[in-house]
Parts: structure tokens; C-alpha cells; sequence
């Protein structure tokens, strides 16, 4: 984090309790498979959530200070970067198009923790192409009744409320959101998945069967609204997985360094032997590049420009990519120690694995960059 | 020029220095050509909040609003009248 930004309370608060708490006890919650839902209400009470709810109600500041934020809890634990990520961007989004009295209730009671909620976007047959989706709704007399399942939703096992990805079951084309309570009549979670990355993360499989969901509890209800609006939670999404996993990088790298300094073999230090040093210092540059990249995303953002849409997931694609490569070369230069199953770079490996399968997947950002490309104003294009 | 030319100029700018379409009339169907997809049209509440100073809505989000130079040109005439 920048020296300048750790002067910000909220970034100050969570680099602390990142550092003295969450650093702690994440082997161990990535062991048991469950981040205490405690701690999640606790990083939410600090203020984060409410910050992460509406950046923009901050000035310029709020996203930078949001950044750093994430950096930190990506550097001490993946699962719970993840758990408040999905807070964040279900909170933002119930802010920004939910414009009902009832939103402004859940967004109280989730931004001190007492409720958690979900993204349930993702589905047994369904990854990338969101196209895909067959969740579907079919219209009722006072709104809709809903049938589906869901899988892979982290805060799943926990949440107290779902905002669901569905279709209409007359337009297939279109999708729309649906804020979903965990109490209703129809709801349930079939299974809690032991998952090998962000293993803390509750990640879970809900079926909804024949749940009536009243008229307005719809977001985005003509298709296209539904559409834009998956887009809209996605992008957000990405900007805290880039910075988490900018986070997650600087902790492999400090273990490296640190182990090149102080393991010796064949006479000398790891960090003396040419091929080791040619390691850390691709580490090195992916870090700051995929660092430089988050900034640049940031700074978009806090001006709300259109561009930041492109930047972000460009620093989402990169920071993803290296923070795999740095987990992996962590491993490796940790040798047999890291080869443990409890040792944290193995947690950091399979967590980045995760990383660059979440929030839009190495081959998607492959086929879709170059639409930016495109449009990118400082490469001069004469049509 | 009245406001809603150079709005309209201001919004069909905006789209062909992005999209560098070989052809963009204030009627043609930006989703329709298939080079965009939602996430162009995130991009297009970005620029039309900030540039005209408006906030867009839940039910603002239709693909009518969205399709053309002359339908954003529209939407943003009418919001601003709400403001």
C-alpha cells in the first residue's frame, strides 16, 4: 500500500487487521474451509463495506483508498478477499439500481455485517457463456416464480440473501436480477463445495424450486436492463480481484526474497545464482507492471470515465496471469517446504488459480481486450 | 447549434471514435452490428452520466434507449430535463 493512502483511516484499519488478524488464521480458515463469518462482519463493520457500497460518494479518493483495501485482505487471504468482494458488488449494486426503500435497509444491515449476500450467477452448465444461463422465471400474478440452480457462489453456504442471474422464460434472450432471500419458501443450499482454492470462501450450490419472488424485487426486468447491469457488477468485480491479486503477488514475492537471501546452496545464497535471480526478477516486474496497471484502472475509475472498463479488466487479465506465475515460482523456490500441503505458498497457488478463473477467464480477456484496443484513444486509428 | 445538435454530435462522436465503424448514422443499431455487447453499454452510461451530468435509472436501461446515436441522444435530452 502507498505510504500516502495508509494515512486514510479505513486503509489504515483494514492494512492493520489484514496484517495482525486475517494473516494469522488464513492457513488455518483455508484448512477448515470456512472464513468465520465473524471476521467477514467485522471487515464489513470497519467501514470497508460501506466505502466499497458507493466509491464514488468519496470523491477521487474512495477508489484508490477501495484499492488499497483490497491489495491487503488479497495479501492475507484470498477467502476473504472474495467473501467481501461479493459483499461489495451486491451491495453496489442494490445501491445503484435496486432504487427501493427495502435497499436501503439490507444496505444498513450489510454494511455492519449483520447480513451477507451472494452473486448467483454461475451454473452447473453454465461458466463464461452467461448467455447460457437456464434459470428461469416465469411470470406470476403479483411477480415471478423462480427455478434453477446455482453453483460455485462463494458466500453461498452463508448468505442471508441471493441476487440471482435468471431469464424470462418467454425471452430467452434477455436476462434480468432477482434479490432472493435465503428464508423464502423454495430456496436451499444442495451443497457446500470443498473447493481447492479460496477455500474459505462458503462457496456453495443453491436450487430454487418454484420460489415466488415479488415484481419488485426484479432488477433490470426488460432483458436488456439485466444484461447491463451483470456487465456493470462484473466490471466492479474485476477492479477488486485485479487489486487482491496484486496483493496476493507482493506475498509470494516477500516469501521468495526472503528465502533467496537466507537459503544457501552449492556455497551461497539463493539469491546469488543467476537462474534464481532471473525468477525474482520477472516476479519483480509483474508485480509492479500488474501494480502500475490497478493504479492506472483506479485513477479511470475515481474520474468515472468510460475507459475504465477496458483498463480494469486489462488489470484484472495481467495481475490474475502473474499472481498464478508468482505463486507458482514461490512454490518452486521453496522447494520441498513449499511441496506441503500446509505451507502458504501452496495456498497462494491454488487461491491464484482461482483468480484467473473468476471474473471473466483468461480466454474471455484474450477475445475481449483487443475491443479496447480499439478504442483506445492514444493509439491514433484514421478511419 | 442548438443543445440537442451538438449533444447529438457530442454522443455520435463519442461512439465512432470508439467503435471506428465504417458507417454510423444516428439510426444505425450499435447492438446490431455485433461488435459491442453490454459491457459497451456500461460504458455508454459512464460517458452519458458524466458528460451530461445526469444519473440513469433501473428502468432507463432498455435496449430502445441504447440502440442508436439519435436513441442516446434522447435519453440524455430526457434526463436532463428531470434534473
Amino acid at each position: 500500500m502507498d505510504a500516502e493512502l495508509l494515512k486514510h483511516d479505513l486503509a489504515h484499519t483494514v492494512a492493520q487487521f489484514a496484517r495482525d488478524y486475517i494473516c494469522q488464521h488464513a492457513d488455518e480458515w483455508h484448512r477448515t474451509g470456512a472464513v468465520p463469518r465473524k471476521v467477514l462482519a467485522d471487515i464489513c463493520a470497519i467501514g470497508l463495506a460501506k466505502a466499497a457500497f458507493n466509491p464514488d460518494e468519496a470523491g477521487a479518493s474512495g477508489w484508490h483508498v477501495l484499492g488499497a483495501c483490497f491489495e491487503e485482505l488479497g495479501a492475507a487471504c484470498s477467502s476473504v478477499r472474495c467473501c467481501i468482494t461479493v459483499q461489495s458488488i451486491v451491495g453496489y449494486a442494490l445501491g445503484r439500481w435496486w432504487r427501493l426503500p427495502q435497499a436501503q435497509s439490507w444496505l444498513e444491515r450489510m454494511a455492519n455485517g449483520d447480513k451477507v449476500c451472494a452473486f448467483a450467477l454461475s451454473e452447473p452448465n453454465t461458466g463464461s457463456d452467461t448467455a447460457g444461463i437456464e434459470t428461469l422465471i416465469e411470470r406470476e400474478k403479483h411477480g415471478v416464480r423462480l427455478n434453477g440452480v446455482k453453483r460455485w457462489i462463494t458466500n453461498g453456504a452463508i448468505a442471508d440473501a441471493f441476487l440471482v442471474v435468471a431469464k424470462h422464460d418467454s425471452d430467452r434472450d434477455g436476462k434480468c436480477l432477482l434479490f432472493v432471500e435465503r428464508s423464502l419458501d423454495g430456496v436451499s443450499i444442495s451443497e457446500t463445495l470443498n473447493m481447492a482454492g479460496a477455500r474459505g470462501s462458503h462457496t456453495a450450490e443453491i436450487q430454487f424450486t418454484d420460489a415466488l419472488i415479488s415484481r419488485d424485487r426484479i432488477i433490470g426486468a426488460n432483458g436488456f436492463g439485466g444484461e447491463v447491469v451483470v456487465s456493470d457488477i462484473l466490471d466492479y468485480g474485476r477492479f477488486t480481484v485485479a487489486w487482491g491479486c496484486v496483493g496476493l503477488q507482493r506475498a509470494c514475492l516477500k516469501l521468495a526474497l526472503e528465502r533467496a537471501a537466507y537459503r544457501h546452496q552449492f556455497g551461497r545464497p539463493l539469491r546469488d545464482h543467476d537462474l534464481v535471480r532471473r525468477i525474482l526478477s520477472r516476479m519483480y516486474s509483474d508485480y509492479l507492471s500488474s501494480r502500475a496497471l490497478c493504479i492506472r484502472a483506479t485513477e479511470s475509475r475515481a474520474a468515472r470515465a468510460p475507459d475504465a472498463v477496458g483498463l480494469t479488466a486489462a488489470a484484472k487479465f495481467h495481475a490474475a496471469s502473474c499472481a498464478v506465475n508468482a505463486a507458482n515460482e514461490c512454490v518452486h523456490l521453496m522447494g520441498a517446504a513449499g511441496s506441503v500441503l500446509t505451507h502458504p505458498a501452496q495456498r497462494w497457488l491454488a487461491d491464484a488459480k482461482v483468480m484467473a478463473l473468476i471474473e471473466g477467464s483468461r480466454e474471455i480477456h484474450e477475445l475481449s481486450l483487443v475491443d479496447y484496443a480499439f478504442q483506445d484513444q492514444n493509439l491514433k486509428w484514421v478511419v | 447549434m442548438n443543445d440537442s445538435v451538438s449533444m447529438e454530435k457530442k454522443i455520435h462522436d463519442f461512439v465512432m471514435l470508439r467503435l471506428k465503424l465504417q458507417d454510423l448514422s444516428r439510426d444505425t443499431d450499435i447492438f446490431e452490428t455485433g461488435i459491442v455487447g453490454s459491457m459497451f453499454a456500461v460504458q455508454l452510461v459512464r460517458y452519458l452520466e458524466t458528460q451530461f451530468n445526469i444519473e440513469l435509472d433501473d428502468e432507463d436501461l432498455t435496449l430502445d434507449n441504447f440502440r442508436s446515436v439519435a436513441a442516446l441522444t434522447s435519453l440524455a435530452t430526457h434526463k436532463m430535463r428531470l434534473r
